[in-house]
């Protein structure tokens, strides 16, 4: 029992000191601007060369001027690791910067160190040191079998949630979008009727690269919102949402949740759950004429995210952490809450979250 | 018992609570850089090259659900421009999805043209005049007239299929060089000889050496442009006189009284996109034009990269258009490499062609 109660403490220790978005933003120091960094994910493999961003939000009520410095991976060569950045008070900015010399890791992870300077040559006035990874759905022809060997060539996304690992990847062809969520825990619980249970269940979120967010009721969803979970009678992909349908629920939504078993089910999605030693393998693919108007290309953005809502442990895994989303990117509307789901008063984070389409590895 | 229940409660709500902390919620809006302010000129109508020459250069499109019935209507459209001009070759642009849908496609062209006329390569979609060809379509561009000679090869087996730059890059570096100046030499030039068009199973940076092959043996400074097949799993098909070839690479060798002039640009965000496809494809026609010669065809080996950072895909077209205007043939494709004249601050002074990524790389063909 000693040794049980150990081993929470030290769960919940690692969840509040892990998370794959890297260490935390340093700390203001006093009288310094108070600005957001973040450095967005990849959306096509470093060793193509692609253009990345980084973000810098002005919380504060004065205007920044200054210089923002990047120092990715060693062995890259971007076309400026220096760039003078101006902020207006609640503006957000992206600043470009190309990577001319990328390569590729194996684990799919890479270091992204990032200062804000008032000027050059002075102290950082504040600074982040994140892990990214690249977000890119690869092109490839997976079939739903409950086998993961065809997703060798996906480019995996990890991230950690109180010392458990989710691993997500996408792929994609003309005719389908599909997905592989591998979810470390000690065991699965399947949906099922009757009093409240909460189930194991994966929830997705995609939409366009421009998608706004629905403010009240009645807006339209502006996202595509799946949840994949074993119903009662097999597998199932049940509809959240659809991007040009009213989004269910409001502001107080927590008070209603929707009933998932009275959801409808993708047409034409294919799912399989299935485990294997300590990881539960979430695969499915759907096809892309019902996730308009998302179409995909290779160089393409779209908007992506999953929630795991872990119901042993009561645990909610939110890719916005992995991500290393701001807490002011906490949004109650960017997910439609189900019953039996791990909902508390802390909102997920915002479901938009940058995601691309690539080739195929080759 | 109690004790473990109380903790577990406790542990249970601050793992509830989230480890950041609890904040009002405000909508974060990204906000672009503002876009630098440029200076368009006016939209042009470049005249096209007038008749003294017996060369044709057509250019049909279909986007047909049924792949033979797409192959066969771009196939007979641009057969209709031709007349009776003899054709010299048939140069395809296709993306229908998997071999069977590709294989009735160049059914669908073979039944209107000679099959060992047909060449080219599976693409990530097309832009004509008439229009984008995307989704899935076929493109077609046919090469006609008495005053065009057209000498094509192909290397069928660059031999490096298995090998990825991660593991094998000089052995890869090797073949591909080697496997370019095969290519050339199987090409027979003329001091007639003006432009040669690649179309190879090697995506940037493979392109990369595959043409550093070629100038061993045709110069650093002959014109070579082309594009890279999809290089998609299962998508990557080089066409050579109606055969469907991987780990290939085919020359097609243009030769005649014609000026040709090139440019290339590179770019990977909306507007600049935008912005290098007009400044691009005006400075390949002004090229032409310091030649004294009016331009028949606008040739566009593109990318795919570019394509998919568009906000809306025919803002590209639309530009190539401000610059040549709508009178001008343009055969326009999206590939996973281009070749020609790279944009590049380091590239080498002495070449003219480089097998690139990212680009646009734009050819004018007139007199």
């Amino acid at each position: 029992m000693r040794r049980l109660n150990t081993w929470i403490v030290a769960m919940v220790l690692a969840g509040l000191l892990g998370g794959c978005g890297g260490a935390p933003q340093a700390a203001v120091p006093a009288g310094a601007p108070e600005l957001g960094l973040r450095a967005e994910m990849l959306l096509v493999t470093p060793a193509t060369g692609p253009l990345t961003h980084v973000r810098v939000y002005n919380h504060s009520a004065q205007a920044f001027t200054g210089v923002l410095e990047v120092d990715y991976p060693e062995g890259w060569k971007l076309n400026k690791t220096a760039q003078a950045i101006q902020v207006a008070p609640g503006q957000t900015i992206r600043v470009p910067f190309a990577i001319e010399k990328g390569v590729n890791a194996p684990d799919n992870s890479y270091r992204a160190k990032l200062r804000v300077l008032p000027a050059a040559g002075k102290p950082p006035v504040t600074k982040r040191d994140q892990r990214i990874v690249c977000t890119s759905a690869p092109y490839l022809d997976i079939q739903v079998d409950g086998k993961a060997d065809d997703w060798k060539d996906s480019i995996p996304a990890t991230w950690w949630t109180y010392g458990r690992s989710t691993v997500v990847r996408t792929a994609w062809t003309k005719r389908t979008f599909s997905v592989l969520v591998e979810v470390g825990e000690d065991k699965h619980t399947p949906m099922a009727d009757g009093p409240m249970v909460y189930p194991d269940a994966v929830q997705i979120a995609i939409a366009p690269r421009d998608a706004k967010l629905p403010e009240k009721a009645g807006d339209k969803a502006g996202r595509h919102e799946m949840l994949l979970a074993a119903a009662p009678d097999g597998p199932r992909c049940l509809v959240l949402a659809r991007a040009d349908q009213p989004v269910r629920g409001a502001a107080d939504a927590l008070n209603k949740p929707v009933d998932p078993l009275a959801l409808e089910t993708m047409p034409g999605a294919k799912l399989a759950i299935w485990r294997e030693k300590e990881t539960t393998f979430y695969e499915l693919s759907v096809p892309v004429k019902q996730l308009t108007p998302i179409e995909p290309e290779p160089g393409r953005e779209f908007c992506f995210s999953v929630l795991v809502h872990d119901g042993d442990s009561l645990t909610r895994r939110d890719w916005g952490v992995g991500a290393g989303l701001w807490p002011i990117q906490r949004l109650r509307m960017a997910w439609t809450p189900w019953k039996g789901g791990c909902w508390t008063q802390t909102p997920a984070f915002d479901s938009r979250i940058e995601w691309g389409f690539c080739s195929s590895a080759q | 018992m109690m004790r473990t229940v109380t903790v577990t409660m406790v542990l249970a709500g601050l793992v509830l609570i989230g480890c950041d902390g609890v904040e009002k919620p405000a909508p974060v809006a990204p906000v672009e850089p503002a876009a630098k302010a440029a200076t368009v000129s006016p939209p042009r109508d470049i005249e096209p090259a007038d008749a003294s020459r017996q060369i044709v250069f057509a250019t049909a499109s279909s986007d047909l659900e049924d792949p033979a019935a797409a192959g066969k209507a771009a196939a007979q459209a641009a057969k209709d421009q031709v007349g009776a001009r003899p054709v010299k070759a048939v140069l395809i642009s296709e993306c229908y999805e998997g071999k069977d849908r590709k294989t009735q496609v160049l059914a669908g062209v073979a039944g209107v043209f000679t099959a060992t006329l047909i060449h080219g390569g599976s693409t990530y979609g097309s832009f004509l005049q008439s229009g984008l060809a995307g989704g899935e379509s076929v493109s077609v561009l046919v090469i006609a007239g008495k005053d065009v000679d057209v000498k094509v090869a192909c290397n069928e087996k660059l031999d490096t299929a298995g090998l990825t730059l991660e593991q094998n890059k000089d052995e890869l570096e090797k073949r591909l060089a080697a496997g370019g100046a095969e290519l050339a030499r199987r090409l027979p030039r003329t001091g007639d000889s003006r432009l040669l068009i690649v179309v190879a199973d090697a995506h940037s940076p493979k392109n990369g050496p595959l043409v550093a092959g070629i100038q061993t043996v045709v110069g650093k400074r002959f014109p070579i442009t082309g594009g890279s097949v999809n290089k998609n799993a299962g998508q990557s098909v080089v066409y050579y006189q109606g055969q469907m070839l991987a780990d290939a690479a085919v020359g097609i060798m243009l030769s005649g009284n014609f000026k040709v002039a090139m440019a290339g640009r590179q770019a990977k965000e909306n507007d600049q996109v935008i912005a290098t496809a007009r400044e691009g494809s005006a400075e390949a026609v002004d090229a032409l034009a310091q030649q004294q010669a009016k331009p028949a065809v606008l040739l566009a080996f593109d990318c795919a990269g570019r394509k998919g950072r568009l906000k809306n895909v025919a803002d590209e077209l639309a530009a190539v258009q401000h610059s040549c205007g709508k009178r001008v043939a343009i055969f326009g494709t999206y590939n996973a490499g281009e070749i020609g004249p790279a944009d590049l601050a380091d590239k080498a002074p002495d070449v003219l062609s480089s097998g690139v990524g990212w680009h646009a790389m734009f050819t004018a063909i007139g007199w």
